[in-house]
């Protein structure tokens, strides 16, 4: 009975379609903590913390970071922002807290160094679709000029993009009270805004991480961030543990999605023959549920996970 | 008003420190290279040894010799004639260290044993 019930599962999942983007654009909201750093010498303080070299960083520059506690494991994911004298960092949803205390307690005694919250004054908006350049050339926004390693400016707020699984998602960081009025110029250009389920389902397909896999359970490199860790730039909390997984290959873990026809708790799982693969995120989509796992490496090429009591789930690289 | 204009920003945060009185404890091969780094300066000139972010487990130790900066965040220790700082921020990471002095080519200089650390870096000079 068991045989017959995975046989059906796995049927299921393979009918699965694929995401299929909004024509234009779609809005969605993606919660974060904000931390504003001010002094003159701001951008050695975080070229001493993050995993990414940040002392060449440009008026405006761009570069996504981890704050990496000395056992190489994710405190924070960062997207500094270089204004000058003042950086602004993007963080993890509910990680401001402690990165804002992180930073601060390592403040030399003779730099000037202020650390500000800023989790309620900026949002952080994603904007994903087949036609995004057209919505926010519709703003009246150079296109041409979004990058992944600059911010341009658009009235108040700061616009680049990302690259994930091959589609371009457009980052805004716009001060919270004028959320809603930019929000409203990107629906009257063609761009909807996503419900909480859908929004989780595009984040999963795209591979967008967040505060549920960027965490303090994970290694950058379980999580293919290997390009937001610097082995060249010297010393940073979690470095030596970085560079021993660099040089000696030993990743055991890796991040993927998972397709299945019902949902799967998140937490650890025992699955038979492969081990214990960390669900981080579940939602419905269209035909079934997706997820993201951390599973054994060898997992990885595995076309099917079995979770017992017949649920299967395709896996699929990120 | 640009990005950082908007409403929402606290004061700067500040964190509370815990200051205790610090005991350092210098090795005579410690006092010896302090002596001949600080080339007769003593009597204007200090020894700052502080904690900063980063290394690979978290903090790196600094020492500096500076011109005496007089004040008061800072706790006084005499080590031979000569004057060591530790600023109060520092106190509770750096009391109760141990410093030596390694007359070595490879791995050699000053050398902290820090009591306070639950690890340390294979190259000695961070800790967390």
């Amino acid at each position: 009975m068991r045989t017959v019930l995975a046989v059906a599962a796995s049927l299921s999942v393979e009918r699965m379609p694929p995401l299929e983007l909004h024509p234009v654009a779609e809005v969605i909201h993606s919660p974060c903590s904000v931390s504003v750093v001010k002094g003159s010498t701001a951008l050695d303080h975080m070229n001493r913390t993050l995993t990414v070299d940040t002392s060449e960083m440009r008026y405006k520059d761009r570069l996504d970071g981890l704050l990496c506690n000395a056992n190489g494991r994710i405190l924070d994911r960062l997207m500094v922002c270089n204004l000058e004298d003042e950086i602004l960092l993007i963080g993890n949803h509910g990680s401001g807290k402690e990165t804002r205390e992180n930073l601060i307690q390592g403040i030399p005694w003779e730099e000037e160094i202020t650390v500000m919250d800023g989790d309620m004054a900026i949002s952080h908006l994603r904007l994903v679709g087949n036609a995004v350049n057209r919505c926010l050339a519709g703003l009246g926004v150079d296109t041409l000029e979004i990058s992944e390693e600059r911010w341009i400016e658009y009235g108040s707020a700061l616009i680049s993009c990302t690259q994930y699984n091959k589609s371009s998602v457009i980052e805004i960081l716009v001060p919270t009270v004028e959320r809603d009025a930019f929000s409203s110029l990107l629906h009257e250009n063609g761009a909807v805004s996503s419900d909480r389920n859908r929004s989780e389902y595009v984040r999963i397909e795209l591979g967008i991480l967040d505060h549920r896999e960027m965490n303090s359970s994970f290694l950058p490199f379980e999580l293919n961030l290997g390009h937001m860790v610097n082995l060249d730039k010297g010393c940073y909390p979690g470095q030596e543990i970085h560079a021993r997984m660099d040089s000696r290959g030993k990743v055991s873990r890796g991040i993927v999605r998972l397709s299945l026809q019902s949902g799967v708790d998140v937490g650890k799982h025992k699955v038979a023959g492969v081990g214990n693969i960390t669900v981080t995120t579940s939602t419905t989509a269209p035909g079934g549920f997706v997820a993201l796992a951390v599973v054994p490496l060898a997992a990885i090429s595995l076309e099917e996970l079995s979770f017992g009591v017949g649920l299967t789930a395709a896996v699929h690289s990120l | 008003m640009g990005i950082l204009g908007g409403e929402g920003f606290s004061l700067p945060v500040v964190t509370p420190t815990i200051v205790v009185d610090v005991k350092i404890e210098f090795t005579e091969p410690a006092k010896r290279a302090m002596k001949s780094t600080m080339n007769d300066d003593e009597n204007t000139h200090v020894v700052v040894i502080s904690a900063q972010s980063g290394g690979c487990s978290g903090y790196m130790y600094d020492m500096k010799i500076v011109e005496d900066p007089q004040d008061d965040s800072f706790q006084r220790i005499d080590v031979g004639g000569m004057t060591v700082l530790v600023h109060n921020k520092d106190s509770a990471m750096l009391n109760g260290i141990r410093v030596d002095y390694k007359d070595t080519l490879m791995g050699g200089g000053f050398q902290i044993d820090n009591p306070n650390a639950d690890r340390s870096c294979g190259c000695g000079q961070s800790f967390g």
